[in-house]
């Protein structure tokens, strides 16, 4: 399972004078659901249109199933189902039919429509032109549409764009499936950490175009430590006592914080303090979020 | 490229166009029946004349202008560019295509319009037989003169996302064309004045640039076709969607 699905070079792709993405190098393996995070205006569009050869990188190469896409594009799309930014749609048409201009293109059969219409719960707004979908229903129609061709990638920029809050677990739980079921690889991009925490096997970070972190989720969690906060009556000389006791204490928010320690360690420290009647109100660990190293990492521009 | 024909006709085949069509070859059909060709020798090349003043004059760069503008719309109002351009097809048969289903517009169209011509010369009750090569050769040489102007105007369209825009430019330059088919030196030039000059039968007295030889005409047609096809073509290959 180590072979790579994805993998780009120095990616690079420059707007007049401006990088919009700067020396990336993804690497995807196969199976995976890789996350493609980072706040607006990162370059995560820029990076997943140059991946489909859209637009043109300034430098750097790409290879999908290990081949160039700049020599062997169409036979790589061939297996590549994508969404990219809003979805697209022929508002004259139905559901049905804006499937079917695709499936031609594919050479996929004409059941697989509404296999596909099925999977993102539309089969009763087939026969609906398109034009009077909600924003959610245009979104599931995009990601039938990328499932059409069964691919083998799937490259989605932020497909829960617009969808109410039981569309977004559907369509989190279809993205999670599709690994398992059919050895599927998947790219999906995002501005929200917490929905990456809860799919995503490998993440990687962008912010202003550059690629900050790259490694498994796991590897992303273990960032976040933990501390130990304690509040007492008087802050200001517990923690002067705690300091002259030689412990590594910081005083902020009114609270002293300890680093994480073992359970006789703090059990030492809350017996110092009673014994110097203080009185001790809440002892608590403080657990670092995702959000909190992703806004570190990305220099505070992240969104929740 | 057989696909990307049959899906580009699925999405053409439900929109609105089909109406469109059917404008021109009705309005001159009525100017057939309406205008008096009593006295003339010609009645046929009359009548053809007269309907094509406007039919090729006016409508027919018009409506080139409008199909150009209508296979891109739908792509740049849903975002279909990017989806289509992310599926396994050449940039080139998808421009190729959209082309295609433009000259296809204008034949139907041309072919209504002889329709149009035959019926008005029977209710006219014209004593002379149909003159089928004469049509025939006047409904081809507008159709090919239509060319450089559709490689022209697919090009713009396919740049703009705007509808109106291409549109509006085409107007303004179709306007003068009473006053270009006069002129001898522009006329055959002019992109916009083309389909008139080859619908119009030639051989008799004509005006202006009716004198220009088939030939010439031909030439300018075939050689700016292919500049403003080429060009339009690696615009496309090169645009970032
Ligand atoms: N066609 C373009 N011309 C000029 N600049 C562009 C173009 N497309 C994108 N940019 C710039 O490139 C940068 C990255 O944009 P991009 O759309 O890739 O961000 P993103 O990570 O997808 O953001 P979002 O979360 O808002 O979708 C932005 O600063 C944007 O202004
Ligand atoms: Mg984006």
């Amino acid at each position: 399972m180590n072979e790579l699905i994805i993998e780009t070079n120095q990616l690079t792709k420059k707007f007049s004078k401006r990088y919009a993405v700067e020396n990336i190098d993804l690497k995807i393996k196969k199976g995976e659901i890789y996350g493609f995070l980072g706040p607006n205006g990162a370059g995560k569009t820029t990076t997943i249109r140059m991946l489909l050869g859209l637009a043109k990188p300034t430098k750097g190469s790409i290879h999908i199933f290990g081949k160039d896409m700049k020599r062997e594009k169409l036979n790589v799309l061939k297996r590549v189902g994508s969404l990219v930014e809003y979805p697209s749609y022929y508002g004259h048409l139905n559901a049905y039919e804006n499937l079917d201009a695709l499936r031609i293109l594919l050479d996929a059969p004409k059941s697989r429509i509404n296999e596909v219409l099925s999977i993102v719960r539309l089969s009763n707004e087939a026969k609906r032109p398109v034009k009077g979908f909600s924003l959610g229903m245009k979104q599931r129609l995009g990601i039938a549409a990328a499932l059409l061709g069964n691919p083998e990638l799937l490259i989605l920029d932020e497909p829960t764009n617009g969808l109410d809050p039981s569309g977004i677990l559907e369509i989190r739980e279809l993205i999670k499936s599709m690994p398992k079921e059919h050895g599927i690889t998947i790219l999906v991009s995002s501005h929200l950490l917490s929905e990456m925490d809860q799919m995503a096997t490998q993440v990687g970070i962008i912010s202003k175009g550059k690629m900050i972190f790259q490694d498994s989720i796991e590897a992303l969690r273990q960032r976040a430590q933990s501390k130990i906060a304690i509040k007492v009556d008087q802050t200001e000389q517990a923690w002067r006592m705690l300091l002259s006791k030689g412990r590594q204490a910081e005083m902020d928010n009114n609270q002293i914080y300890l680093p994480h320690t073992s359970d006789e360690e703090i059990s030492t420290v809350i017996g110092d303090l009673v014994h110097d009647h203080f009185s001790v109100y809440r002892v608590q660990e403080e657990k670092k979020s995702l959000e909190d190293i992703f806004l570190e990492l990305t220099g505070g521009e992240g969104s929740l | 490229m057989g696909k990307v024909l049959r899906s580009e006709f699925l999405k053409l085949r439900k929109s609105a166009i089909w109406l469109l069509i059917f404008v021109s070859p009705a309005l001159s059909f009525l100017v057939g029946v309406g205008e008096s060709v009593e006295d003339a020798p010609h009645k046929w090349e009359l009548a053809i004349t007269y309907m094509a003043f406007i039919h090729a004059l006016l409508f027919l760069p018009l409506l080139t202008g409008v199909f150009s503008a209508f296979v891109c719309r739908y792509e740049h109002i849903g975002g279909g560019w990017k989806q289509l351009l992310a599926m396994p097809v050449s940039r080139g048969n998808v421009y190729i295509a959209k082309f295609l289903l433009v000259l296809g517009l204008i034949a139907i169209t041309q072919l209504l319009f002889a329709s149009g011509l035959i019926l008005a010369g029977q209710l006219k009750g014209f004593e002379e037989a149909i003159p089928w090569k004469m049509i025939a050769v006047s409904l081809l040489g507008g159709w090919i003169a239509c060319l450089p102007l559709a490689a022209l105007q697919i090009y713009v369209s396919v740049a703009w996302s705007s509808f109106a825009a291409p549109l509006a430019i085409n107007v303004i330059f179709t306007l003068p064309n009473m006053l270009i088919v006069n002129s001898e030196k522009f006329g055959p030039f002019y992109p916009w004045a083309q389909p008139f000059l080859a619908m119009v039968p030639t051989g008799q007295d004509g005006f202006g640039a009716m004198n220009v030889t088939m030939e010439t005409l031909l030439l300018v047609i075939f050689g700016s076709f292919i500049l403003f096809f080429l060009s339009g073509f690696t615009y496309f290959q090169r645009k970032e969607i």
